[in-house]
């Protein structure tokens, strides 16, 4: 039978870990961790979950300042979404993210598939999206290409959440040169849940049926988030398909099986 | 007097709708899922505002062929009242309830705003308690709400008195400013503006209370009669 994805020794060889992302120091740890070379699927699932975009790996000291404990917090950080308790047997719940590289190459999709990630964290946790806002930041708007971005990020913003019902109720925008090739797209989603609803991502017990749910896997395939931890080059724009293509319509079919559970 | 808020795949204002028939009028209603084959229980058909089927081909295309559009033709026929808002209103024109189309805005995007719109017939089942060309303030989410019939289905319209709502300034390109229609026995309405998004000051309008009070009044003296 013909293989036609590398083998461990080819990638280890070949040095395949690299076009995903990983680092040789990186790929050494993950022979260490699971004790042999990793195959190819393995390889793409440890360059995913260690990139960047998943794992906040060059971030995450920035984003230790932030406060997290405290006597309305009811989730801190690690789980799909923060919630915050605000009385009454109601708590809101709450996931910013950014979408940076995607909207710079594909600004409609890009933009828009951010906020159907952060609507998916919250309606996860249990609660009912109810709004959604976004900070950006943009070059000057009288360059055409910025003015290009601009637009289609805000109908892509706009467009995702109005077909899943979810208005966009606020935001902030700041133009300046430094953004010019590289805009900052950051979308929030903010939902209500009370306490007693609250659901976490934890699943217990050995040989229990697991189902994985979402819209179809497009040409971006499992390096979505690979792409997006890369730095942003001329070469980017040819990864357009890496940036996956929003479907409102399925995850609104989600959203509500899930609310129906 | 019973309601029925139909929700299709992909619908988003239909908690808007019950809300509003539960505040309002202070009526029964209830959800009925778009699979459902019997509508029969109910004296008032709502067909809220959203996105049915992801309105993937065109707004209202997919949705007109779900099972329950039979039930909402038959009840049309039985002379049930029906009321189409926003998606429900493109529903009802592809579903040929109401005669024209509709195209994209003609500025090509999505308008989200509120607009004042003229009672232009307050002599229907869903008007009544209105006065003659009073103003309106309603909001409007729509990117295809360009209402468009042709030169000879206007003047039908026209003179049957079927134009129920126009718009002051008109925001889409619609065909004679028209924002909302009736059909010609007059117990279907489609409406582009959301009255269930103008019922309380809350919410910055009441103006689109008396959309379903007139329903509920007009239901209450024909029941009373016969």
């Amino acid at each position: 039978m013909q293989h036609l994805e590398p083998t461990p020794e080819e990638i280890a060889i070949e040095k395949v870990y690299k076009d995903m992302g990983l680092t040789d120091s990186e790929y050494n740890r993950v022979i260490e961790l699971i004790g042999r070379k990793p195959n190819f699927l393995e390889t793409g699932l440890f360059s995913v979950m260690w990139s960047e975009h998943c794992s906040y790996k060059t971030s995450k000291p920035v984003l230790r300042r932030f406060f997290t404990e405290g006597k309305r917090v009811l989730q801190g950080p690690g789980e799909g979404a923060g919630i915050l308790d605000i009385g009454d047997n109601q708590a809101v719940v709450f996931k910013i993210e950014s979408h940076n590289h995607p909207s710079a190459i594909e600004p409609f999709q890009g933009a828009a598939t951010g906020v159907g990630g952060i609507i998916r964290d919250v309606f996860s946790m249990g609660a009912r999206p109810i709004a959604l806002l976004d900070s950006l930041r943009f070059g000057s708007l009288e360059d055409a290409k910025v003015k290009y971005l601009f637009r289609n990020v805000v109908s892509g913003i706009a467009n995702y959440g109005n077909s899943m019902g979810i208005p966009t109720v606020g935001g902030e925008t700041i133009f300046d040169n430094t953004y010019r090739g590289n805009p900052l797209v950051n979308a929030m989603c903010v939902g209500l849940i009370n306490h007693d609803q609250i659901q976490k991502g934890i699943a217990k017990g050995i040989g229990n049926t697991m189902m994985y749910v979402g819209a179809s896997t497009g040409r971006d395939g499992i390096h979505g988030a690979t792409f997006a931890s890369e730095e942003l080059t001329e070469e980017s724009s040819t990864k357009r398909p890496s940036v996956q293509v929003g479907d409102p319509f399925m995850e609104k079919l989600y959203w509500r099986l899930l609310l129906n559970f | 007097m019973r309601f029925a808020v139909i929700v299709l795949p992909g619908s988003n204002c239909d908690i808007d709708c019950y809300n509003a028939i539960e505040d309002v009028l202070e009526q029964p209603v209830d959800y009925v899922w778009h699979k459902e084959t019997d509508l029969t229980g109910y004296d008032g058909i709502i067909i809220p505002g959203g996105f049915s089927y992801g309105d993937y081909l065109r707004a209202g295309a997919i949705a007109r062929f779900a099972p329950i559009m039979t039930q909402v033709e038959k009840a049309a026929n039985e002379g049930k009242v029906i009321l189409g808002i926003c998606n429900g209103f493109q529903i009802l024109l592809e579903a040929g309830l109401l005669p024209g189309a509709m195209r994209r805005n003609d500025n090509l995007q999505f308008i989200c705003t509120t607009e004042t719109i003229t009672v232009e017939n307050n002599q229907t089942l869903f008007t009544s308690e209105y006065s003659f060309e009073e103003e309106l303030q309603i909001p409007i989410a729509h990117a295809e709400g360009n209402y468009y019939c042709d030169e000879q289905t206007l003047v039908a319209l026209k003179k049957n008195n079927q134009i129920v709502f126009r718009y002051k300034n008109n925001p889409n390109g619609s065909i004679d400013d028209i924002a909302g229609i009736v059909n010609e026995k007059g117990n279907i309405l489609g409406m582009m503006p959301h009255p269930e998004r103008a019922i309380s000051e809350l919410l910055g309008s009441t103006d689109g209370r008396k959309v379903f009070q007139s329903i509920l009044k007009n239901w209450r003296e024909q029941h009373a009669a016969s």
